[in-house]
């Protein structure tokens, strides 16, 4: 099995308020907002896993982080509520065969967020028997 | 190469083993490929794939002045009259006023920090007056016309917009020679 990271989990250009709010991306592409948060035009999406299995059993099981950080200098915002388009196991057709896992998730924006570009990472493990 | 089957349970265990601690210490990079199971062990995966995170937080809706308008050089005549300048840059003339071969070009703005789903109000000014450089003569601006740059219809997509202003200006009969300047206000809101 080989797992590759093809696309970025991006929450996109986000205006914040004094009030808090959350940025939620779904594994199918959309996003919602709720609070004192705004999405601003532009583009934004779901992360991307490439799972490829060569051999054996058709199903992968993956399970999903709790949370995740991201950061810009000194300040940060966490993400939460991770999602994905299938249940575990996801299947891919063959083997050998790959399938494309996407990830959605919750990131909490603060009230008067600072203004900057937010990167971090998060994990996600694979089984495959 | 076979192993006998006394010990695929053990090797199994091992590469998994192997692999999570090879992968702990990897670094992390969107694009990163990740095949568990060292030399010589049958790949039996237990991996942990790393994702990247983005988002950009901005402050909100941002405009700034890319580029001057520049009306040109005009020549006034006995009878006075306008010239006009384009969003599209093109100059016109009316009544005593002829154009004289110069490099003319409408204002140019970046409208940037807008959110989803929303409608941008621009205001301009209805006129400003310019004055002579060295001197008290004016001329006025009026009509200012405002287009946004490859957006036909209404419907703008993209995370930044060019406003593009041009303007007509009234020139009195023998007005001063000289280089006229003045500044005109843009303000855009959500709304």
């Amino acid at each position: 099995m080989t797992v590759t990271n093809t696309a970025t989990l991006d929450f996109g250009t986000l205006v914040p308020s004094a009030a808090a709010g959350t940025v939620v991306i779904t594994p199918t592409g959309g996003r919602t907002t709720t609070g004192g948060v705004k999405g601003v035009s532009g583009t934004y999406g779901p992360g991307a896993f490439k799972v490829t299995i060569t051999s054996g059993s058709a199903n992968f099981y993956f399970f999903l982080p709790n949370n995740a950080t991201l950061s810009s200098g000194g300040n940060s915002m966490t993400v939460s509520t991770f999602t994905a388009n299938t249940g575990s196991p996801g299947t891919v057709p063959g083997p050998p065969g790959s399938a494309v896992l996407y990830i959605g998730a919750t990131l909490h924006v603060g009230a008067n967020q600072a203004a900057g570009t937010y990167t971090g990472t998060y994990s996600i493990f694979f089984l495959h028997f | 190469m076979k192993s006998p089957t006394s010990f695929a349970g053990r090797r199994r265990v091992a590469a998994v083993i192997a692999a999570l601690g090879a992968l702990s210490a990897r670094p992390t990079r969107a694009g990163d490929d990740f095949v568990p199971g060292g030399a010589g062990l049958r790949a039996e995966p237990a991996a942990y794939a790393f994702g990247v995170l983005s988002a950009r937080v901005v402050s909100g809706l941002t405009i700034a002045k890319t580029r001057d308008l520049e009306i040109g050089a005009v020549r006034a005549g006995l009878a006075g009259g306008s010239v006009t300048v384009a969003p599209d840059a093109e100059r016109t003339t009316r009544g005593g006023v002829a154009l004289v071969a110069s490099p003319s070009n409408a204002a140019g703005f970046r409208i940037a920090g807008f959110t989803d789903s929303t409608r941008l109000k621009v205001t301009l000014p209805a006129a400003v007056v310019l004055s002579r450089a060295g001197g008290g003569e004016t001329v006025v601006a009026r009509d200012f016309v405002g287009r946004i740059a490859g957006c036909p219809g209404s419907d703008c997509r993209g995370s930044s917009l060019t406003l593009e202003v041009g303007l007509t200006i009234d020139i009195g009969p023998d007005q001063a020679p000289g280089r006229y300047v003045g500044t005109f206000p843009v303000t855009v809101n959500e709304s």
